[in-house]
């Protein structure tokens, strides 16, 4: 009896130890943090200034004209839903299924989500003609436009990230708010509001449990409906490449395969600024990795359905649309997104080997890539194959090459979601310690009964 | 001295009388011609053609346009009673691009803006070519008005679809839905000048343009309200372009007037993309029987 | 007697100048075009409409019909007028012509038309037009296809299912967010 109240003083001690492990995240920024956000700001800084010059002179700044009249604004919107979607995948599917070595994951996958779809409806803001009449969205709505249903759906989405970020996050707060001694004021201010009274009571946690549950839940349909709506704002166009049925489901296949990599990379860069080597282990990669080389297959899939019916065809100017993309001006573009970006990592990942940290974050590194061009690929090379042909019109009008204004706004959109990633991740503890504590005291109890 | 002043009478009355005869006549024909019509003498005034040229003008010839055009919360409702439709005869149509250049000037719009596009058209490999003037066709089922996120542009009654450029907040979403390229849009800042500027919008005009927004062919309500022709039927030398009220089931190019189903059902006028669904209210009459071979029209 | 003799000659020319004047006048007036009587009348015969005119020259008192004469009929639409009839409607001797009418054209909400007969460019008529009513048209009832539910329509007219769909998934879906706020409510009040 006296060893086992020894015993399960060692335990207690030995989750102290690890709970100031786990906040030794959140503990003031080293130098070198304190770089990379300055980094971030001056891209940021850099968007800001071209996203002025296309309020001044209007979107003539851009490459996009009357047919190719959507752009990279456009693809890098759908590109940050897509990755929004981790956040259902990995906080709210893996964690419904139980999978258990997938807990420490969620708040990464959670902050990610939240950044991306934060970013997302700045991009598009980015890309209105007229972005002083924004509240004409509010006002005059059509609830018939496919962009009214996105608009809906995204804030919806938002709202339940930002409620799945913060709600298991809770009891950590609580800790930070009561262990945490050396940090700056304004910042015990902020735990302390922002932990909600959290006590440890039974009662609260009773309710934090059934919040999270429902949240789970619900954040599945909507997470498939807002990647499902944004492909509807293509798919209810008479457009090559666009008026597909298969569009939907396409879209949410490499969503979650986007947010697949982008974890095995977060997990990897994490790991090593963090110094969190205890909680994500070789083990973590390992298994990510197979995830995304199953996600990575089902995509292919969807991938081979999108193009073998229309390629069979060649209809009109569906042929041509697919001709340009397998051998014409977006040949190179698409084989390297298909090839490099999708079958050989699938090749790779198959192997233990290939599912090392570094190697696999290489590999994500280009499935990350490969989406973003493989999102370019869906919404540009479409436009420039109407129906009518394009005649009488200046050689600009024919090829798309972004501007410098377009590039330096969609690095600092990637920037922006870093930003709040980092700032995120400092702010908050980035392994769930309530929820890491308790499922390891479940371990040792059960070791020390066997 | 009878003898003398008879003589003097006989050949000097010869004259008189034939120089009275004519100058009686001029007088009589100017009486008679009092009693017609006669043009006021009004002030000349310079203007400009469509075409370029400098002529002077009657004042009194000249009627201000855009004298009749609603206000932006009017030009939703559509003319009463009232389904235009628009035929294009392609067998006519030679390339002359008068419509462009008509459009052009009564909208204030630059080249890179066209509402109308004078297309080269072949079928297929082996029929002759065609000139294809294209312009918003007022769909029945328009995708453009379905997607429209706040409503800026609208279907009416008279079957004319607007853009309310004070509304649109420039998404491009409509560009992207219409299948036929009809609308462009205010990339920059729209070159006009001061007075353009000046002119108070309404979505009947389409003017002045605004930086940001799209904008359209809209079968000139303003001059539909006056009564008038649009100015690209008026301007086609060729006749190629018919206009009217599907209602009355008349058309007309500004030349002759034919009933509209009658010139559909003679000439077999078909719709552009019929297959789509979007019920287009601009009907084609084939390029068959034309008199002209296609590449002495070529620019 | 030398004076008198002077302006003599000077008193007969302008006697002669008068005369001449009066002349040409007439000379004139004998080439002018007649004006023109025109009378109509509408022949319905259900399917087989006609409408038949008869042309009179106006002869001081008397009607003189006109005979190979052109007449053009045309009913008035919004822009210009719609020519009814074959190319050339000749009249005959007895200065008639029938015009055969469309028993399908569309006229205003009860069907009435209005007709112009003109007679232009005629050898010796003047231009003529004399304006009559018919109702003869098809009347055209204006259907309201803007008022009802489409997709392409105002916000109002959303259809309803549409309406009802996204009502109720909104409501369902915040309904649990709100719930969810308010459970967070509950925790701080712990």
């Amino acid at each position: 009896m006296i060893n086992d109240s020894k015993i399960k003083q060692d335990i207690k001690s030995d989750d102290d130890k690890m709970i100031d492990k786990l906040l030794s995240t959140v503990k003031s920024p080293k130098a070198i943090f304190k770089i990379w956000i300055i980094v971030l700001l001056i891209i940021i800084g850099f968007g800001c200034f071209a996203y002025y010059r296309q309020l001044r002179f209007g979107l003539i700044v851009t490459s996009m004209r009357d047919y190719t009249s959507w752009g990279i604004y456009i693809s890098n919107f759908v590109f940050f839903v897509a990755v929004s979607l981790i956040g259902s995948l990995v906080s709210s599917i893996l964690k419904l299924a139980k999978v258990k070595w997938s807990y420490p994951l969620t708040r990464i996958s959670e902050i990610i989500a939240v950044a991306a779809i934060i970013c997302a409806a700045i991009i598009i803001i980015v890309d209105m003609g007229r972005p002083d009449r924004f509240l004409n969205v509010i006002f005059y709505g059509r609830i018939q436009s496919p962009i009214i249903w996105d608009v809906l759906v995204i804030m919806t989405y938002l709202v339940i990230s930002l409620l799945l970020l913060y709600l298991p996050l809770l009891p950590d707060i609580a800790l930070c708010r009561d262990r945490l001694k050396h940090i700056s004021v304004w910042r015990k201010k902020m735990y302390k509001i922002l932990a909600l009274n959290w006590q440890n009571k039974p009662g609260q946690l009773r309710r934090l449990k059934k919040t999270s549950t429902i949240l789970e839940i619900m954040v599945i349909p909507v997470a498939f409906a807002i990647h499902t709506i944004t492909s509807w704002l293509f798919a209810t166009t008479w457009r090559p490449g666009w008026d597909s049925t298969n569009l939907g489901p396409y879209f949410v296949s490499g969503a979650f395969m986007l947010g697949a990599a982008v974890i095995i990379i977060a997990m990897f860069f994490v790991r090593r600024s963090f110094n969190l080597q205890d909680f994500i282990s070789n083990d973590h990669f390992d298994k990510m990795g197979k995830i995304l080389v199953m996600l990575s297959l089902v995509y292919l899939y969807f991938n081979i359905n999108e193009y073998l019916g229309p390629a069979f065809k060649m209809v009109g100017v569906e042929g041509e649309h697919i001709t340009e993309l397998f051998s014409g001006d977006y040949a190179t573009m698409y084989w390297l997104v298909q090839i490099p970006g999708l079958m050989l990592p699938i090749l790779i990942m198959l192997f233990k080997r290939g599912r090392q940290p570094f190697i696999i974050m290489i590999v994500s590194f280009f499935v990350l890539m490969g989406a973003w061009f493989k999102r370019f690929l869906i919404v540009i090379p479409s436009l420039q194959h109407p129906y009518l042909p394009i005649q009488d019109v200046d050689e600009s009008y024919l090829h798309y090459y972004p501007t410098w204004e377009e590039w330096a706004i969609t690095l600092a959109s990637f920037a922006g979601v870093l930003l709040i990633i980092s700032l995120l991740l400092k702010l908050f503890p980035i392994i769930p310690i309530q929820e890491y504590i308790n499922q390891d005291k479940t371990n040792k109890e059960q070791t020390v009964e066997s | 001295m009878n003898k003398k002043v008879k003589k003097g009478i006989t050949r000097r009355s010869l004259l008189r009388y034939t120089g009275l005869l004519g100058l009686g006549s001029i007088i009589g024909g100017k009486l008679i011609s009092c009693s017609s019509t006669s043009e006021p003498e009004g002030k000349l005034v310079k203007v400009m053609t469509p075409d370029g040229k400098l002529m002077e003008v009657n004042e009194d010839h000249l009627t201000l346009s855009h004298t009749h055009h609603a206000s932006i919360e009017d030009s939703r409702k559509g003319i009463p009673g009232r389904k235009f439709v628009m035929v294009v005869d392609l067998a006519k149509c030679k390339n002359a691009r008068d419509c462009i250049r008509a459009c052009e000037h009564h909208h204030n719009l630059t080249p890179d803006r066209p509402f109308i596009k004078v297309l080269e058209i072949q079928d297929n490999p082996r029929s002759a070519p065609y000139w294809m003037p294209k312009k918003c066709f007022q769909c029945d089922n328009p995708p453009c008005v379905k997607v429209c996120p706040v409503g800026a542009t609208y279907k009416r009654s008279d079957n004319i679809v607007l853009v309310d450029n004070v509304r649109c907040i420039g998404c491009r979403f409509c560009m992207a839905a219409c299948p036929y390229s009809a609308r462009v849009f205010n990339w920059g800042k729209p070159k006009q000048s001061q007075d353009v500027m000046n002119l108070k919008y309404s979505p009947e005009t389409s003017t002045p343009s605004k930086i940001g927004t799209v904008e359209k062919c809209d079968f000139c309500p303003d001059m539909i309200r006056d009564k008038k022709l649009p100015h690209c039927i008026t301007a086609c030398p060729n006749g190629v372009l018919y206009f009217g009220d599907a209602n009355e089931d008349t058309v007309t190019n500004g030349d002759e007037t034919v009933r509209l189903s009658k010139l559909l059902r003679e000439k077999a006028g078909y719709r552009y993309l019929e297959e789509l669904g979007t019920e287009p209210n601009v009907y084609y009459l084939p390029p068959v029987d034309r008199l002209f071979p296609f590449k002495d029209t070529k620019a | 007697m030398k004076n008198l003799f002077l302006i003599q000659p000077k008193y007969n020319l302008v006697r002669k100048f008068l005369l001449l004047i009066l002349l040409s006048c007439n000379c004139m007036a004998f080439s002018q075009k007649k004006s023109a009587e025109i009378r109509y009348r509408f022949i319905d015969d259900e399917s087989d409409k006609r409408v038949a005119i008869q042309v009179f020259q106006i002869e001081g008192t008397e009607l003189k019909a006109v005979e190979e004469l052109d007449v053009l009929l045309y009913v008035e639409r919004l822009f210009t007028n719609l020519p009814v009839g074959n190319l050339f409607n000749t009249t005959d001797e007895t200065g008639l012509v029938e015009i055969n009418f469309p028993s399908d054209l569309p006229g205003d909400s009860i069907g009435n038309l209005n007709l112009i007969i003109r007679i232009e460019d005629a050898e010796s008529i003047r231009d003529t037009s004399v304006y009559a009513k018919v109702k003869w048209g098809v009347p055209i009832l204006h259907d309201k296809t803007e008022e009802k539910r489409s997709l392409w329509a105002t916000r109002a007219n959303a259809p309803i299912s549409l309406i009802i769909l996204v009502n109720s998934l909104l409501l369902v879906v915040w309904g649990i967010i709100l719930y969810i706020c308010y459970e967070m409510y509950l925790i701080r009040k712990e």
